[in-house]
């Protein structure tokens, strides 16, 4: 036997029985709270043309995808994300369609992680995207449903923290250094390391450009990041962004998120991809994050279809995990019935069980074993508590099960 | 409430860290006989302080499972990727340096370098911001072995005095980093327990201004 017949590639799982399960269940939330803002659904090829990724096409860097060669030469990847891939589809197949086009999807993205890190290479996301609006009242839906989205699936606390991506760049545009100078601003601000940010902007510029961007990572957290926020973003363009996100943050405390909403205007951008707000979810139990999503108004451009759009992805994997971590919620479902014919009376058997399965929930199971006794004790171990007898007459046994038992 | 957990990188950054949490007026007694246990109840258990190995310490922040880290910056540059960075504690000052033997120029020449090290992602970042190819060997324990026994033109390494790079005949080329002890945060509790957090910094602040 060969080492790799046996094993998942790294990075990579079987999903089985209980974990299936809540994933599953974790699905059909989220399909619920979609489906109800009228989104529809959508499936993309897990294999695309890397072409559809470059040039900002997507946060993930071309390094860490993985890679095929079609029997052409053309360079494929396994999708990295499902952005790129819709933002492509809307702009060629669904060019002509009313807008706003509201879509989501469910399926996996394929990313290389570092060696030994514990990350998983392929992940289930389900998201959302929101092509053809770019009113405030247009974030302010996709960001509230992103609260329910996560409140539909977890018990445990959640938030939700907003930002935009203007600020930064709004302050960086005004500041005299290079090139790459500015990408470690940008690096060190991502990083909230506030002593290198110090040291480096000391060096460059000791004026309002300056102090402002030193104060950018430390504003996070609630309703009094407004105020000093304020205070550093007066010009038209930015005060214009800070008066949007305000009226964004106050809304969502209106529909009863005090607890859930929070700020975060250091907020950097890998790639330049996102355009605009910018939205992160996290539950208490994960270090990362959940849910992340944005404006990109410049993607769908990309593809020879200018359109403003927003959009964010769930993290399907995290959310099942923690569901398991919080005990067994879904029980396997265990048949009701387990059925038996007698020989000669299989094709009568499978039209009974066919008729007991008309009724709504019901599972039936058929025995496929050569006795009574052998039934029996398999509806025992597999914890199922009727054994219904099919000969010349039904007859319906009750069956002692220890409860709880799995097959 | 769980208790913010803080892992902190065992034997030099470890006494210092519990000699602040001290002047932060913190119960350490737990840590002074801790005996062979690696996560010790500190003020009574509202801290929790993990012991781990430097490396392990950024694998911990970044899954969440301790919401702090204090660990040197070369641990950071070597394996951090995503995580906040967001005090500079002073302490546990070197820096990582080029060395090679005293009379040789590095540079010279045609042929591809090869650098031995310890820390091989830093190693390739600084030649490759260089843009140079080098040939990079990991090698585990003393570094400084490796271009005596021919093995490689120059090391990649830290550095305190220089003391053992001088008595083996090698010298500091380049400096390639200034390093300390740095705090780590994980993303989602500097988020999800922001107050705690804070307050937690804040003190810490004022300590290392009280204990310098």
């Amino acid at each position: 036997m060969k080492t790799y017949q046996l094993i998942t590639p790294k990075g990579t799982k079987d999903i089985l029985l209980e974990e299936c399960e809540a994933k599953r269940w974790i699905e059909a939330r989220l399909r619920q709270v979609y489906t109800g803002y009228g989104y529809h659904e959508v499936v993309t090829p897990g294999i695309e043309y890397l072409d559809v990724f470059q040039a900002g096409g997507c946060n993930t860097g071309s390094e860490n995808m993985f890679k095929l060669i079609d029997n052409e030469g053309r360079i494929l990847v396994l999708r990295p994300d499902s952005t790129a891939p819709i933002a492509r589809m809307v702009s060629t197949r669904l060019k002509h369609s009313v807008r706003p086009v509201r879509l989501f999807y469910n399926q996996r993205v394929y990313r290389q992680k570092g060696m030994y890190t514990g990350k998983s290479t392929e992940t289930s996301q389900m998201g959302i995207e929101l092509i053809g609006a770019n009113t405030s009242k247009t974030d302010l839906e996709v960001i509230a449903m992103a609260a329910e989205a996560l409140e539909s699936c977890c018990k445990q606390e959640y938030r939700i923290e907003i930002g935009h991506c203007g600020f930064f760049e709004a302050l960086i545009g005004r500041l005299e250094a290079d090139d790459n100078q500015k990408e470690q601003i940008r690096l060190l601000i991502g990083a909230k390391n506030y002593a290198a940010l110090n040291d480096l902007l000391d060096t460059l510029d000791q004026g309002e450009t300056a102090a402002a961007l030193k104060l950018l990572p430390r504003l996070f957290g609630g309703q009094e990041v407004f105020e000093a926020a304020g205070e550093i973003f007066e010009d038209a363009q930015t005060k214009k962004i800070l008066d949007n996100l305000r009226w964004i943050y106050y809304s969502l405390i209106q529909m009863g998120l005090k607890k859930s909403v929070m700020l975060d205007l250091g907020f950097v951008n890998d790639n330049n991809y996102y355009t605009g707000v910018i939205f992160q979810g996290y539950i208490q139990g994960t270090g990362e994050a959940v849910l992340s999503g944005g404006r990109y108004d410049q993607l769908l451009s990309r593809f020879g279809d200018p359109m403003p759009a927003i959009g964010f992805g769930v993290n399907v994997d995290r959310l099942t995990k923690l569901r398991l971590a919080q005990g067994p919620q879904d029980d396997l479902s265990v048949p009701q019935i387990l059925v038996y014919g007698e020989p000669g009376y299989e094709v009568l058997c499978l039209q009974y069980a066919q008729t007991l399965r008309q009724q709504p929930g019901m599972i039936v199971e058929n025995a496929l074993l050569g006795s009574r006794e052998e039934c029996l004790a398999y509806a025992q171990s597999k914890g199922i508590s009727k054994l219904h007898i099919v000969g010349q007459t039904i007859e319906i046994i009750s069956v002692e099960t220890a409860g709880g038992a799995r097959g | 409430m769980k208790p913010l957990r803080i892992a902190v990188a065992k034997g030099r950054l470890e006494q210092k860290t519990l000699d602040l949490l001290e002047f932060m007026g913190m119960d350490c007694s737990c840590a002074a006989d801790k005996g062979r246990k690696l996560i010790i109840p500190i003020d009574g258990g509202k801290l929790e302080m993990v012991l781990a190995k430097a490396p392990d310490i950024i694998t911990y922040v970044e899954h969440g499972v301790c919401d702090i880290g204090i660990v040197g910056k070369d641990t950071i540059m070597e394996s951090g990727q995503s995580l906040f960075e967001v005090m500079d504690l002073g302490f546990g000052k070197c820096r990582m340096v080029l060395a090679t033997y005293k009379d040789k120029d590095f540079y010279k020449g045609f042929a591809a370098k090869t650098v031995a090290t310890k820390y091989p992602n830093i190693a390739r970042n600084y030649f490759e911001a260089k843009g140079m190819d080098v040939d990079i060997v990991k090698i585990e324990g003393s570094v400084e072995l490796a271009p005596l026994l021919d093995l490689a033109d120059g090391i990649v390494d830290i550095v305190e005095t220089g003391s053992t790079l001088k008595a083996n005949g090698l010298e500091e080329k380049e400096v390639i980093a200034h390093l300390s002890a740095r705090l780590i945060v994980n993303i989602a509790s500097m988020k999800m327990r922001k107050e705690e957090i804070q307050s937690f910094l804040n003190r810490l602040e004022l300590a290392l201004k009280g204990v310098k």
